[in-house]
């Protein structure tokens, strides 16, 4: 039994579909990405596996439990790192951590030795006794991160967690999520940031208008869309005529141009270059930058939706 | 136990912050202080007003003396009259209006010709007042007069029906049994502005203290931090009885220093029946959260909510004669619908240290108010829940 499962679930808001028939399978352990653009059901889906929002139809487990039937059993095991920052601002560090560890049962030394850690993790046990309104954007979401995890909960949830911060702090908390998952946390990280899911999910189901498109490790998600490797070139003098060659190249499979800068797609970069700036040759193509791009994770999700993830 | 933790940490925030303070702490007190100074001529604290005395001058015709001395005289040299009244004596109407006008005398007495005439016949008599630029002094002179006149026509009455001996025998009975110096004020006792002001801003200011747990509620979805409480392991009915709780203390804090501290720096007195006291307030902040769950639960915005409550809470006090009492029978009327009247006369009755029936009834009304708004929140509640 994987730790957690969502059995055909669907949700509806008035006449929205917002999640349809939806199938997960989670194992211990593993940091799960949710990949989908804004509405396209991951938010929806988190707020059911917490248990925030009532399924339409099918059953959620988190660890065994029915979320359905046990909530407040199933959100002990949770830690919920909202996208949006859920801070008392009046309230120092300190105070937001330990009234939340109270809330999930922590008491005495053990509340304050758990304080003192989460604070610790996220690099603010110098700024325990500062309120948040004090804090930079960063600061206030390793504190949000913080409240969530002192717990020591079996599965965290991220939902988005890196709006809106400067890299600085995008990269402590990609760390801090790696070194949660290292002490035995689950995690499901959401985000339309295609390289924060790649950076550090082991495996990945891409969402899109309810449904789950693709599921499985980023290996198996690249497979998918073997034979479509981009190669971006900057040139000079792009003709019709050139254009209309690469066009019959047989193992081009799509191009498209802008101004100066010209996308393929091929079934190989590696073994179409050759041909590729052999015709722009022979057209007097002066080329000044050629790029070759194995497919990502957006490759996929334009692939399979025709729309980009920030669409 | 978690609820209880929702509710210290509630306290805690309210107490951080400055507008909180000000508004439930400070600005009563200030408001009483203002209120109780300003109006305390509007209500009176039971001493009794003195009475000016009354210059009087009487105008009566040669010949008359005689008759009208018989019991006037005496009337008017008993203490009581004597300390009301200073006699002057006319010889002619014009005269009295003239000194009346030049403020020589404050009232004039014009005995009429026939007037010796119609005792003899023992027919009614009645004698021509004038009155004076003073309305009070006016009123004591006219007070004097008429009790001697009716004494008169009483003498004048009985001789049609006992025959004439019975004249020379009444009017000695009159000076001293018609005129009673009392107080109106010693049948019970009166409250001060200060009093009146500190029960009044007492019940106004619990009342806001609604709109302060509207608030609180309000900002916990506007923060977002209401969606993280959720995802906690505690029901949602908890930590809505939690956020309740932390106001309603910080309530309860709020009574015990307004009333503590206008017994101390005002010098209220607050009566002598510290539990009904403490009912009522316990029952004014209770109606107050329950107004603040039912606004706010069914306010489409944090601002709606806001302004509704400031509406009720005014228009409550207004109403209930809050700021000042407004002897309009309409008013009064709709001002028994109000919590704020219950409240405030429930007040003033432990005050004066009514009868505990008395009290009761307004606690029993005030508790009737409750259940009311009881019902009203947990189908509110029901209907609307309280997430974000």
């Amino acid at each position: 039994m994987a730790f957690i499962e969502v059995n055909d679930v669907g949700k509806r808001y008035g006449d929205k579909l917002s999640v349809d028939h939806l199938n997960l399978r989670i194992e211990e352990g593993e940091i799960f990405g949710l990949l989908g653009p804004n509405g396209a059901g991951k938010s929806t889906t988190i707020n059911m596996i917490v248990g925030l929002l009532k399924l339409d139809q099918g059953e959620i487990l988190v660890d065994g439990i029915s979320v359905k039937d046990r909530p407040l059993e199933v959100k002990k095991k949770i830690g919920l790192v909202p996208q949006d920052l859920a801070l008392y601002e009046m309230m120092s560090a300190a105070d937001n951590i330990t009234f939340f560890g109270k809330l999930y049962g922590l008491r005495g030394r053990e509340l304050k030795e758990r304080v003192t850690e989460a604070l610790r993790f996220v690099g603010l046990e110098d700024r325990a006794k500062e309120a948040p309104r004090t804090f930079s954007g960063g600061m206030k979401r390793r504190l949000n991160i913080a409240c969530a995890i002192m717990h020591h909960p079996k599965l965290i949830i991220m939902d988005e967690p890196t709006v809106g911060i400067d890299p600085q702090s995008r990269n402590h908390i990609l760390e801090s999520v790696r070194e949660l998952n290292r002490m035995g946390s689950t995690i499901i990280y959401t985000s339309h940031y295609m390289e924060e899911v790649s950076a550090i999910c082991d495996r990945v189901a891409i969402m899109d208008q309810g449904h789950v498109i693709a599921c499985g490790t980023q290996e198996e998600l690249r497979d998918l869309v073997a034979g479509e490797e981009k190669i971006v070139m900057t040139a000079m003098g792009i003709g019709e005529a050139v254009l209309a060659e690469l066009k019959l190249h047989p193992r081009i499979n799509s191009l498209h141009q802008h101004d100066n800068v010209l996308e393929l797609y091929t079934a190989s970069s590696q073994s179409d270059l050759q041909d590729i700036l052999y015709i722009c040759a022979q057209h007097d193509v002066v080329i000044h930058s050629v790029v070759c791009e194995r497919p990502t994770l957006e490759t996929l999700f334009l692939n399979l939706t025709g729309r980009t993830l920030r669409d | 136990m978690k609820m209880w933790h929702i509710i210290w940490f509630e306290l805690r925030m309210l107490i951080r912050m400055r507008v909180v303070l000000l508004n439930q702490f400070l600005l009563p007190m200030v408001l009483i202080l203002i209120l109780g100074n300003a109006l305390s001529g509007m209500i009176s604290l039971g001493d009794d007003a003195p009475i000016d005395t009354v210059t009087a001058m009487i105008v009566e015709s040669p010949g008359q003396e005689a008759l009208t001395s018989v019991g006037w005289n005496e009337f008017l040299k008993t203490p009581e009259i004597s300390e009301l009244l200073k006699v002057q004596h006319g010889d002619h109407r014009e005269e009295a209006i003239s000194s009346l006008k030049s403020g020589d005398s404050d009232f004039a007495v014009v005995i009429p010709t026939d007037f010796a005439d119609k005792v003899m016949k023992g027919e009614s008599v009645k004698w021509e007042m004038i009155y004076g630029k003073d309305h009070s002094k006016n009123h004591v002179a006219e007070m004097i007069f008429e009790s001697y006149l009716d004494e008169v026509n009483r003498v004048q009455a009985s001789t049609m029906v006992l025959g004439p001996n019975t004249l020379n025998s009444a009017p000695q009975n009159v000076p001293t049994s018609y005129v009673e110096m009392a107080s109106l004020n010693k049948e019970g006792n009166a409250y001060s502005a200060f009093q009146y002001y500190a029960a009044s801003m007492l019940i106004m200011f619990l009342l806001y203290s609604g709109l302060t747990a509207s608030s609180s509620l309000q900002s916990e979805k506007r923060n977002k931090t209401l969606y993280r409480l959720n995802s906690t392991p505690i029901s949602t009915l908890k930590i809505f009885l939690g956020k309740i709780g932390g106001n309603s203390l910080v309530a309860c804090i709020q009574a015990v220093v307004i009333i503590l501290g206008t017994t101390w720096l005002y010098g209220v007195n607050w009566g002598r029946h510290p539990i009904y006291l403490i009912l009522l307030c316990a029952l004014v902040i209770m109606a107050a959260m329950l107004m603040a769950v039912v606004i706010t639960l069914l306010s489409k915005s944090s601002e709606s909510a806001q302004t509704i409550f400031q509406v009720i809470i005014v228009g409550m006090t207004f109403l209930s004669g809050g700021f000042q009492r407004i002897p309009v029978d309409i008013i009064e009327k709709l001002g028994e619908f109000t919590i704020n009247h219950w409240a405030l006369q429930g007040m003033i009755r432990i005050i004066l240290d009514a009868s505990t029936g008395e009290i009761l009834h307004h606690v029993l009304i005030l508790g009737l108010f409750n259940v009311i708004l009881l019902l009203v929140g947990t189908v509110s509640y029901r209907k609307v829940g309280y997430h974000e």
